[in-house]
C-alpha cells in the first residue's frame, strides 16, 4: 500500500519535472545550454570580472579556439589579451580584447575593449541566440526592435524594461545608446551609411564591434560566429561546446543529404518582386543549404555568392518544371500567389503543391506590423534545424520522424 | 504626312515582333513564329514564355506607351506648359502613396503581396481618389492653380512616403522601390483584359477633343470666342488623362519621362501643332518608344532585365534633346 502511495506521488512529480524540462528546452532546443547565470563564470579559474593581482606569466585565456568554417573572423591569443580580426568586404577591423585588471598592451594595433564586457547593445536578431544559449541575456541592455524578436526570454526582458529599443530606421538612435552607455555595440550591418553614428559612439568611449555573420556563405560558418560573441565575454569554451554539437548534427544530416543529391528534386528559391527576381547565387548560403540537403538548386552553376538579378522570362525558362519551390516571398497561401501573378501558378511545384515557406515560427501579434520570424533568429545559429527541415522537404522518407521546425507547406488558401 | 504615319506604324509592328522574338531566353525565330501560330511543341517552356510573358508585355508596351504620351500631350496643351506631363495632376503621387501604404505601412494581406493584385488595387484607388479631387477642384480654380496644387500634392505625398520608408523593413522598401522603377512585364493576360478597355476609353475620349485642343492652344478666352465649350473640354481632358495615367501607373508603376518627352518628339517628327495629327502621331510614337525601351530593358541574350525607368530616360533624353534643338520654334505648339 505504502509503495503504491509513494509511486502515486512520485509519478506526477516525474511528469511535472519532465514538463518543466521540456518547456525549457521546447521553445528552442538548444544543445546543452550553458550553466545559467553568466555574469560570473567563464573558463578562467578566477570568478570575478577583473583580475585582482596581475601576473604577467599567467595565461588568462586557456581556451584558444580557431574558427573551422567561418571565413570572416580570426583570433590571436596572448597571455592577457587577444586580438580579434573581423573582415568586411572593403576593410578589416581589429579588436584588442584585454582581460580586465591587466595592462593594455602597447604598440598593438586595434580598438581596445576590456573583457569580459558587462553591458552590450545588439542591432541584429542573429546575435540573440548566441546570448541565449550562452546564458548571457542579462548583459543585453539594448536591442534594435522588440517586435522582431522571437526569443521569449529576450521579449520578457523587453517587457520588464530591462532591455531598451535602440533601433531607428536603418540605424539606431544615438541618444538612447549613449544614455545606455554599453561597453559594446554589436553591429551586424555593413553600415557605411551609419558610420557617422559609429564615429560618435567611439568618441563617447563606446566600442562598436562589427559582426557581419550574414556574409558567411557556409551555414556552419554563420553559426560559428557564436565564438566571436563569446570572446567578448571570455566564454569561448562554452561556445565551442555549443557550436561543436550543432556542427556534428549538421554534418551527420548533410552526409545523408549529399548521398541523395543525385536523384534529388530540383529546387527554386525566393520569389519575384514585381517582374524581377533576385535569386540566391550558386555559392550562396541558401545554395549551400539546398545542396547539403540533397536538393538540386537550378542555379547551382552560377558562380556567385550574392544574389542574381534575373528577368522572369529566364526564371520561367529554367524553372517552370521545378519540383520544389522554397520561400516564395511573404506569401501565405497558394491562392495568394496565384492572385498576385497567375503565371506563378504554372510552376510544377505550384501544381503539385510543393511550395514551402519558412514562417512556421513567424508570429505577428495583434496590432504589430511585421512580427518576428524565428527563422531569421534561431535559424542562423541552428543550421542543423534548417537543414533537417530542408531534408524533410526534399527527401520526406528519410526524415519521416522529423517534425518541421521553421517550415510549412503552403496551404491552398 | 501619310508616309510618316505609315513609317511609324511599320516601326511599331517591327518592334512589337522584336519584343516577341528576343528576350532573356534565346528562342529561334522559327520557333517563335510556330508558337505564335499555335504550336505547343517547343522545348524549354518556350511556348509559355512567348504567350504568357512576351505577348502580354508587348501589348502592355503598345497601350501604356500610347496612353502616357497622349496624356502628356493633353496636359502640355491644357496647361500650355512644355514641361507638363501625365503626372502633373498628382495622379502618380496618389498612386505612389497608396502603394507605399500597402507595401510599407498597411499590414494585412495586401501589404504582404509584392507586385500584382495588391499593388494594382492600391494604385487604382490612389489614382482614382486624386482624379475625383482634381475634377472637384478644377471647377473652382484656374489651370495655373491646378498645376501648382498638383506639384504641392506631389511634395506632400513624397514626404509621407519617405516617413513610411524610414520605419520599414529593408525588403519592403526594396519592394516599393522596385515598383517605382516601372515595369511592362508585370501585367498578365487576365490583367490586360482590365487594363486595355480602360486605356481605349481614355484614348477615344482624348481623340474626340482634337479640334477643341487646337483652339485651346490660343488660350482659353480665345478658344471660348471660337465657340469651344472650354469647361466641357477641360473636364474631358482631365478625365481622359486621369484614366490613362492612373491605369498605366496602377499596372506598370510610375513610368517616367515618356509622357513628357514623346509629345515633343511628335511635334518635331510631324512638324505640326495640329492635334488631329498630333494625337494619333503621339500615340504611335509613344507605343514605339515604349516598345523600344522594353526591348532594351530586357537586354536580349542576357538573363537580366533593367529597370524600365532608367532605360526610358537614358535612351530617351539624347533623342529628345536632339529633336528639340533642331526644331524650328514656330511649330513648337507650346510657348
Amino acid at each position: 500500500m505504502r509503495g503504491a502511495a509513494a509511486s502515486a506521488l512520485v509519478l506526477p512529480l516525474l511528469v511535472l519535472l519532465l514538463l518543466v524540462l521540456s518547456a525549457c528546452g521546447g521553445e528552442a532546443p538548444v544543445p546543452s545550454t550553458a550553466s545559467g547565470g553568466g555574469s560570473s563564470g567563464g573558463s578562467t579559474e578566477d570568478a570575478g570580472r577583473c583580475v585582482d593581482v596581475y601576473d604577467p606569466q599567467t595565461d588568462y585565456f586557456p581556451e584558444k579556439p580557431r574558427p573551422r568554417y567561418a571565413q570572416g573572423f580570426q583570433f590571436e591569443y596572448f597571455n592577457n589579451y587577444k586580438v580579434v580580426t573581423v573582415a568586411l568586404p572593403e576593410t578589416t577591423h581589429r579588436y584588442v580584447l584585454v582581460r580586465c585588471g591587466t595592462p593594455t598592451p602597447e604598440g598593438v594595433d586595434g580598438t581596445v575593449v576590456e573583457v569580459p564586457v558587462e553591458r552590450i547593445v545588439t542591432t541584429s536578431t542573429t546575435e540573440l541566440p548566441h546570448l541565449v544559449s550562452l546564458g548571457l541575456v542579462d548583459h543585453l541592455v539594448g536591442h534594435d526592435n522588440a517586435n522582431y524578436v522571437s526569443s521569449p526570454e529576450v521579449r520578457q526582458r523587453f517587457a520588464d524594461g530591462q532591455i531598451r529599443e535602440v533601433g531607428e530606421g536603418y540605424g539606431f538612435n544615438l541618444e538612447i545608446v549613449l544614455e545606455l552607455a554599453p561597453d559594446l555595440v554589436m553591429a551586424a550591418s555593413l553600415a557605411s551609411d551609419a558610420n557617422d553614428t559609429f564615429k560618435r559612439l567611439g568618441e563617447a568611449g563606446i566600442t562598436v564591434a562589427h559582426v557581419p555573420s550574414f556574409l558567411e556563405n557556409s551555414p556552419l560558418g554563420r553559426a560559428e560566429w557564436i565564438l566571436l560573441t563569446a570572446s567578448f565575454f571570455n566564454r569561448e569554451a562554452d561556445a565551442v561546446r555549443i557550436f561543436d554539437e550543432v556542427a556534428e548534427r549538421y554534418e551527420e544530416l548533410a552526409a545523408l543529404g549529399r548521398a541523395g543529391l543525385e536523384g534529388g528534386p530540383t529546387v527554386l528559391a525566393t520569389g519575384p518582386t514585381g517582374d524581377a527576381w533576385h535569386l540566391p547565387g550558386g555559392e550562396s548560403y541558401m545554395a549551400n543549404l539546398i545542396a547539403d540537403a540533397g536538393g538540386r538548386y537550378l542555379w547551382a552553376d552560377e558562380a556567385s555568392a550574392g544574389s542574381l538579378p534575373m528577368s522572369s522570362e529566364s526564371v520561367f525558362e529554367r524553372a517552370l518544371d521545378v519540383d520544389i519551390w522554397l520561400h516564395p516571398s511573404h506569401w501565405k497561401s497558394l491562392e495568394e500567389i496565384a492572385g498576385v501573378d497567375e503565371r506563378l501558378a504554372s510552376f510544377k511545384a505550384f501544381e503539385t503543391r510543393k511550395v514551402f515557406q519558412n514562417d512556421r515560427r513567424h508570429i505577428v501579434p495583434e496590432g504589430e506590423q511585421y512580427g518576428a520570424n524565428d527563422y531569421w533568429e534561431t535559424g542562423s545559429a541552428r543550421p542543423d534545424l534548417v537543414l533537417a527541415d530542408f531534408l524533410k522537404i526534399f527527401h520526406p522518407r528519410l526524415m519521416a520522424r522529423h517534425e518541421f521546425y521553421f517550415h510549412r507547406q503552403l496551404p491552398a488558401r | 504626312m501619310a508616309l510618316r504615319f505609315a513609317f511609324l506604324t511599320a516601326a511599331v509592328v517591327l518592334f512589337f515582333l522584336l519584343l516577341l522574338a528576343y528576350g532573356s531566353a534565346v528562342i529561334p525565330l522559327n520557333e517563335v513564329l510556330a508558337i505564335l501560330g499555335g504550336s505547343e511543341e517547343a522545348p524549354n517552356n518556350w511556348p509559355f514564355i512567348v504567350t504568357e510573358v512576351r505577348l502580354p508585355k508587348a501589348w502592355t508596351a503598345v497601350f501604356a506607351g500610347a496612353s502616357l504620351a497622349v496624356s502628356g500631350l493633353l496636359m502640355q496643351t491644357l496647361f500650355r506648359n512644355p514641361l507638363a506631363g501625365p503626372y502633373v495632376l498628382g495622379i502618380s503621387s496618389g498612386a505612389s502613396l497608396a502603394v507605399a501604404i500597402t507595401v510599407l505601412g498597411g499590414g494585412g494581406a495586401l501589404a504582404l503581396t509584392q507586385g500584382g493584385a495588391g499593388q494594382v488595387a492600391a494604385a487604382s484607388f490612389g489614382a482614382g481618389t486624386v482624379l475625383v479631387l482634381v475634377v472637384l477642384v478644377a471647377r473652382r480654380v484656374t489651370n495655373l492653380t491646378l498645376l501648382i496644387l498638383g506639384v504641392l500634392f506631389g511634395y506632400a505625398t513624397s514626404a509621407l512616403v519617405t516617413l513610411l520608408m524610414h520605419f520599414s523593413l529593408a525588403d519592403r522598401v526594396q519592394a516599393y522601390i522596385n515598383w517605382t522603377f516601372g515595369s511592362l512585364g508585370g501585367v498578365t493576360r487576365s490583367e490586360l483584359k482590365v487594363l486595355l478597355p480602360v486605356l481605349v476609353v481614355g484614348l477615344v475620349l482624348a481623340f474626340l477633343q482634337a479640334k477643341s485642343l487646337n483652339a485651346l492652344l490660343l488660350g482659353e478666352p480665345s478658344a471660348a470666342s471660337l465657340g469651344v465649350a472650354v469647361g466641357k473640354t477641360r473636364l474631358a481632358v482631365l478625365i481622359s488623362t486621369a484614366l490613362l495615367a492612373g491605369a498605366v501607373t496602377a499596372f506598370c508603376g510610375p513610368v517616367g519621362f515618356l509622357g513628357v518627352a514623346v509629345p515633343h518628339l511628335a511635334r518635331g517628327f510631324f512638324r505640326s501643332g495640329d492635334h488631329r495629327i498630333l494625337l494619333p502621331g503621339t500615340a504611335l510614337l509613344g507605343a514605339l518608344f515604349a516598345l523600344m525601351a522594353g526591348f532594351i530593358a530586357e537586354v536580349p541574350g542576357s538573363q537580366l532585365s533593367l529597370p524600365l525607368n532608367a532605360v526610358t530616360s537614358l535612351v530617351g533624353a539624347p533623342i529628345i534633346i536632339a529633336v528639340i534643338l533642331r526644331r524650328p520654334p514656330e511649330v513648337s505648339g507650346v510657348r
